[in-house]
C-alpha cells in the first residue's frame, strides 16, 4: 500500500518538468476486416508512462519495462492489465481480445489485440481506462474504421466509456 | 479551323466549371470572403516593425535595452535551510523613455503562505492520499517560502517606498528615473528553502537520510529586476510556477558564504580558488584547465565521501565575478565531486564542469563533463561560439533547469550502480538541453514568461542535432515523426504554439516538441541545411545579449534565405492544423492521335463536327480502337516534330507510361509533398514539390508523371520527414496485407 501512495503522489506531481517532453495520452486504432471477420486493434503507450502504471497499480516489487531488467513474465502482465482496462462490446455482448503481442519502437509499446469471429457491427462500445490510475491529464484516443467510417473518440478519465452505432 | 481550335482551349475552362454547376445545382454564392488563403502574409498576426524591431527581423537602430548590475552578499545557513541576501542594485535606464517607478521579481514568494498559484489549481479529490500528501494538503500550514524583505534602501541608506503584488514589486521613485541615468538601491532579504524534491521545484534542496547533508540547487533566490523593453513595456506578469523567466543583462559581483566543508560552484568567475579549496584541489583546478582529453578530479569521490560525514560549523566565502549575464545560480553540498575538463571552442578555451553526489555514479563520472563539452561544440556550429567561460553540469533528483553557465540535471543509478541505457540516455538528453539553454535563453535571450517556445522549442531542436551527432541512433524525440500522437490528439486539448505560456495545453509537446520538430523539417526538408543554417545562425547573432520576439525569428530566417516562410509559420506556429496527405488516386494513360471522348464532348457542346477537331496528341485512357498508334512515335504529328526539331531523332528518350496522379491533403497544413516513385526494374525518383503546389487547390491536387518504365508504388513521405498523422493512405497501390496483419505474422511466428 505505502508503494501505491509513492508512485501515485510522484506521478501526480509530474505538472514542473523542464526538459520532459511530457504528454500523457494514449493511440488505439480499431479496424473491422470483414472479410476476416476480424476486429484488429493497435495500442500505442508511452513506456514510461506503463511502467509507472504498472507499478502504481500493484503492491508487487517495481519493475522496469524495456531494460536488461524486464521480468520474463511481462507479456502475461500487459495481457491482464490490457484486460482489466480496456474492453469492448460489440453489439451488447462482452468480446474478448487475443493479445497477439507486443513491440516497444520510438518510446512507445505497441500492442496487437484480435477480437476474431465478429460477422458485422451494429454497435460497439468501448471502456478505455489505460493510464488513468497513475495521470490524472491522460487522454486516450481511440480512432475505429468500421464499414469505412471513420471516428475519433476521446477518453479521459472523467470519460471512460463510449458507444457508437453503425 | 484556327478559330475552333482556340475557342475550344479558351473555353474548356468555362465548360468544366458549367457541368459542374450543372450536376450540384449549386446555390450562388452570395456572400464574399476575405483572403483565407493559406499562403496569405502575415501582415495581420505579425507587430508593425519600427526602428526597434526591424521588418528584416534585426534589432534596428532605435533599440534600447535596460543593464542591471548587482553586489551581493549571501549567506547559506545549512543547519536551518534558510537564505539570507544583501543586494546592491544599480539599474541603468538605457531606454529613452523617464521610468516613474521600477518593477523587481519576487519569485520565491510564488511558495509564501498566501500564494495564489494553488488557489488556480482545479480538480476533485486525488485516487489516493500519502500521508505525507494528505498532511500537506489537509493538515499542515502552507510552507512559509516566501521572501521576507527586511529593508529596501536607496543608495544613502534611506527608506524606499515600495508595493509588493505577489510576485512582483514596485518600487516607487520620488522622481522618475531620466532616460540615460542610473539608480542604486538595495534589497536585504531572507527565506526558508524548500526541499525541492517533493514539488519538483527548480531551487532547493534535497535531502540525503542516509548521512544527513542537503544537496542545494539555488535558483530565483534573490529579487531580480523585471525586464523594460521596447515591446511589453515592464514585463510583470506575475510567476505562476509554469512559465519561466524574462532578465535583464548585467555584471554581478557575489560572495557566498557556506559552512566550511562544502563544496560550490555558481554563475562566473571564481575569484579566490586559493581560498576555498585545498592546495591539492586547487593544484588539480589548475591543471585542468589544460586538460583537453578527459574529465580530470578536482574533488574526488573519497574526498566527498570524507566530507559527508562531517558538519563543520565553520564558514568560508566563494566570490564570484560575472560579467554579461542574465541571472545568478549557485550549488553547494558537503556531498559534491567535481571534476572538469577543458574544451577548445575555435581555440579559446572553455571549462566543461560536473557536480554530482556519489549516488550520481558511476554515470556521472563516465558522462556528464563530456556532454557538456559535446554541447558546448555542436551549439557554438549552428549559432555563435560560446561566449562564456565555463559551463556546469549538476546532478539534481528528478529535474533539469538552466542558469547562465549552470544547470541541474537528473538521472541517477540504481542504488546498486547500476542503470538502464533509458537512465543513461536520460541523462545525456537532460544535460545536452540544459547545458545548451545557455545559448537560448541565457544569450539570445527571449522572453520566456511570454513566449516559452522561443528558448524551450529553439534548444529543443539544436540539442536534438547535438545528441544525433553524440549518437547517430539517439533517440531524441524531437523528429516530425514524434510529435504525430499530439498533432492527431483531440482538438479541444491543443493549442497552437504561439500561446503565451501558462495557458497552453499540453506544455512539453506544444513548447518543446513541437517547435523543434518543425525547425527540424524546415532544416532537412523544407529549405535544406545550407540556407537555414545560415538564417537561423543570423538570428542568432543578431540577437545574442539581446531580447527578440517571435517576429524577429521569423523575419529573420525568411530575410537570410529568401524563402517565403509564412505560409509554415502560419500552419506550424499560429495554427493546431495536423498533415495528412494521401495518394487518392492513380489513372493510367496512353499516347494516342485518336480524339479523346473529352475533347469530342467538348466539340459537341460548340456544335463542332468531330472531323474538324485540329488533329494532335491525347492522353487518353478510352479504350483502344482500331487503327490506333502502338507507341507514341506511330503518332504521325509528334514522329514528325521529333524528326523536325531534334538532331538524332532516333536517340530521343520518348516516355511510355503516363499516369496521372491525384494527391489529397485531409489535414488542414499545407507543406511539400514528398513522393518516393518506384519503377518495374527497382530503381526508384524522388521528388519533392513545394508546399506553395497547395496554393490555389487546399483539398487535392494532379500530377502528370511521364516515364519510360511502369511505375509499381507511388508513397508519399517514405522517410517520415513531415509528420503526416495517417500513413495507410500513403502508399500507392494500396497493401494488400495490413500493418496489423503483418505484424500478426511476424509476432505469431
Amino acid at each position: 500500500m505505502k508503494r501505491i501512495a509513492f508512485f501515485l503522489l510522484t506521478t501526480l506531481l509530474l505538472c514542473m518538468s523542464f526538459t520532459l517532453h511530457k504528454f500523457y495520452m494514449s493511440l488505439t486504432q480499431v479496424n473491422f476486416v470483414k472479410e476476416q471477420k476480424s476486429v484488429q486493434i493497435i495500442v500505442r503507450v508511452f513506456i514510461d508512462d506503463l511502467q509507472e502504471e504498472l507499478n502504481a497499480t500493484s503492491i508487487k516489487e517495481p519493475i522496469e519495462l524495456n531494460t536488461d531488467r524486464e521480468p520474463d513474465t511481462i507479456e502475461a502482465r500487459f495481457k491482464s492489465y490490457l484486460k482489466e482496462h480496456l474492453s469492448f462490446q460489440i453489439n451488447d455482448t462482452q468480446e474478448e481480445f487475443d493479445y497477439i503481442g507486443k513491440e516497444y519502437s520510438d518510446n512507445m509499446a505497441v500492442f496487437y489485440l484480435e477480437i476474431p469471429e465478429i460477422d458485422t457491427i451494429q454497435k460497439l462500445s468501448i471502456q478505455n481506462k489505460l493510464l488513468n490510475f497513475s495521470f490524472s491529464e491522460q487522454e486516450n484516443i481511440v480512432k475505429t474504421k468500421i464499414y469505412n467510417k471513420h471516428k475519433s473518440t476521446l477518453f479521459t478519465p472523467e470519460k471512460t466509456y463510449a458507444l457508437i452505432n453503425f | 479551323m484556327k478559330k475552333i481550335h482556340f475557342a475550344i482551349f479558351a473555353f474548356s475552362l468555362l465548360v468544366s466549371f458549367s457541368t459542374i454547376a450543372q450536376k450540384t445545382e449549386a446555390p450562388v454564392v452570395k456572400k464574399g470572403h476575405t483572403n483565407d488563403n493559406k499562403f496569405k502574409q502575415l501582415k495581420d498576426e505579425f507587430a508593425t516593425p519600427n526602428s526597434q524591431h526591424t521588418a528584416s527581423g534585426a534589432p534596428g537602430a532605435q533599440y534600447t535595452q535596460q543593464q542591471v548590475d548587482y553586489t551581493m552578499d549571501i549567506v547559506l545557513d545549512d543547519a536551518n535551510q534558510k537564505l539570507f541576501g544583501q543586494e546592491a542594485i544599480v539599474y541603468h535606464n538605457n531606454s529613452a523613455d523617464a521610468l516613474e517607478y521600477l518593477w523587481v521579481q519576487l519569485d520565491q514568494n510564488k511558495r509564501a503562505k498566501d500564494s495564489k498559484t494553488p488557489d488556480i489549481k482545479g480538480g476533485g479529490p486525488e485516487l489516493l492520499y500519502s500521508p505525507e500528501k494528505f498532511a500537506a494538503d489537509f493538515i499542515d500550514k502552507p510552507f512559509d517560502g516566501g521572501f521576507h524583505i527586511e529593508a529596501v534602501k536607496d543608495k544613502s541608506g534611506k527608506d524606499l517606498s515600495y508595493t509588493i503584488n505577489r510576485t512582483m514589486m514596485r518600487i516607487n521613485l520620488a522622481e522618475p528615473l531620466a532616460s540615460g541615468k542610473t539608480f542604486k538601491f538595495n534589497i536585504k532579504w531572507w527565506y526558508n528553502i524548500n526541499n525541492h524534491v517533493p514539488q519538483r521545484d527548480r531551487s532547493g534542496y534535497e535531502h540525503f537520510d542516509e548521512d544527513g547533508n542537503n544537496l542545494y540547487v539555488i535558483a530565483q533566490f534573490f529579487p531580480r529586476l523585471c525586464v523594460y523593453n521596447n515591446v511589453e513595456g515592464w514585463q510583470n506578469m506575475q510567476f505562476w510556477g509554469r512559465s519561466e523567466f524574462a532578465l535583464e543583462f548585467g555584471n554581478y559581483v557575489v560572495n557566498i558564504t557556506t559552512p566550511k566543508d562544502h563544496i560550490l560552484n555558481a554563475t562566473g568567475v571564481l575569484k579566490n580558488p586559493k581560498k576555498v579549496l585545498t592546495p591539492t584541489q586547487l593544484a588539480r583546478y589548475k591543471e585542468a584547465q589544460t586538460t583537453f582529453d578527459k574529465p580530470l578530479l578536482i574533488v574526488t569521490q573519497e574526498e566527498a565521501e570524507k566530507a559527508e560525514k562531517g558538519n563543520s560549523t565553520e564558514t568560508k566565502t566563494w566570490t564570484f565575478d560575472a560579467k554579461n549575464v542574465r541571472d545568478f545560480a549557485f550549488a553547494s553540498s558537503r556531498k559534491f565531486i567535481w571534476d572538469a575538463m577543458a574544451v577548445d571552442i575555435n581555440g579559446k578555451t572553455v571549462m566543461a564542469y560536473s557536480l554530482y553526489p556519489k549516488e550520481g555514479n558511476p554515470l556521472w563520472e563516465q558522462y556528464s563533463t563530456k556532454v557538456v563539452a559535446h554541447t558546448l561544440k555542436e551549439y557554438s556550429k549552428y549559432t555563435f561560439d560560446y561566449p562564456y567561460h565555463k559551463a556546469i553540469s549538476v546532478h539534481s533528483k528528478n529535474q533539469g533547469m538552466e542558469y547562465p553557465q549552470i544547470c541541474w540535471n537528473y538521472g541517477r543509478p540504481r542504488k546498486d550502480g547500476s542503470y538502464s541505457d533509458k537512465t543513461r540516455d536520460a541523462m545525456i538528453g537532460v544535460i545536452t538541453h540544459e547545458v545548451g539553454h545557455n545559448f537560448f535563453p541565457m544569450i539570445v535571450n527571449s522572453d520566456e514568461r511570454q513566449w516559452t517556445w522561443m528558448d524551450e522549442g529553439l534548444n529543443s531542436f539544436i540539442e536534438t542535432l547535438t545528441e544525433l551527432s553524440f549518437d547517430k541512433d539517439f533517440e531524441t524525440g524531437n523528429l516530425p515523426k514524434n510529435i504525430v500522437p499530439y498533432m492527431y490528439g483531440d482538438q479541444s486539448n491543443l493549442s497552437p504554439i504561439m500561446t503565451q505560456g501558462d495557458n497552453v495545453h499540453q506544455f512539453g509537446p506544444n513548447a518543446y516538441t513541437k517547435p523543434a520538430a518543425g525547425l527540424y523539417m524546415l532544416r532537412e526538408t523544407i529549405m535544406g541545411h545550407e540556407l537555414f543554417d545560415y538564417a537561423f545562425r543570423t538570428y542568432s547573432q543578431r540577437w545574442m545579449f539581446k531580447h527578440p520576439t517571435p517576429e524577429d525569428f521569423f523575419r529573420s530566417m525568411e530575410d537570410a534565405s529568401a524563402m517565403d516562410l509564412d505560409w509554415f509559420w502560419r500552419g506550424w506556429f499560429y495554427t493546431t492544423d495536423f498533415n495528412d496527405m494521401g495518394v487518392k488516386s492513380v489513372e493510367e494513360y496512353r499516347v494516342t492521335s485518336t480524339p479523346t471522348s473529352e475533347i469530342k464532348a467538348l466539340a459537341k457542346s460548340y456544335g463542332i463536327p468531330v472531323a474538324q477537331i485540329r488533329p494532335g496528341i491525347y492522353l487518353s485512357k478510352d479504350s483502344i480502337t482500331e487503327g490506333e498508334p502502338k507507341t507514341p512515335m506511330d503518332v504521325v504529328l509528334l514522329k514528325k516534330h521529333i524528326e523536325t526539331n531534334y538532331e538524332n531523332p532516333s536517340t530521343v528518350n520518348i516516355p511510355k507510361y503516363f499516369y496521372e496522379v491525384t494527391f489529397e491533403k485531409l489535414g488542414g497544413l499545407v507543406l511539400p509533398i514528398l513522393v518516393e516513385y518506384t519503377y518495374e526494374d527497382g530503381t526508384k525518383d524522388f521528388k519533392h514539390y513545394p508546399a506553395q503546389i497547395w496554393s490555389k487547390n487546399d483539398d487535392a491536387v494532379k500530377k502528370v508523371i511521364a516515364s519510360d518504365k511502369a511505375i509499381v508504388e507511388i508513397h508519399i513521405d517514405p522517410n517520415l520527414e513531415t509528420a503526416d498523422v495517417d500513413t495507410s493512405n500513403n502508399v500507392w497501390p494500396r497493401k494488400e496485407k495490413s500493418e496489423f496483419d503483418l505484424k500478426k505474422e511476424a509476432l505469431q511466428n
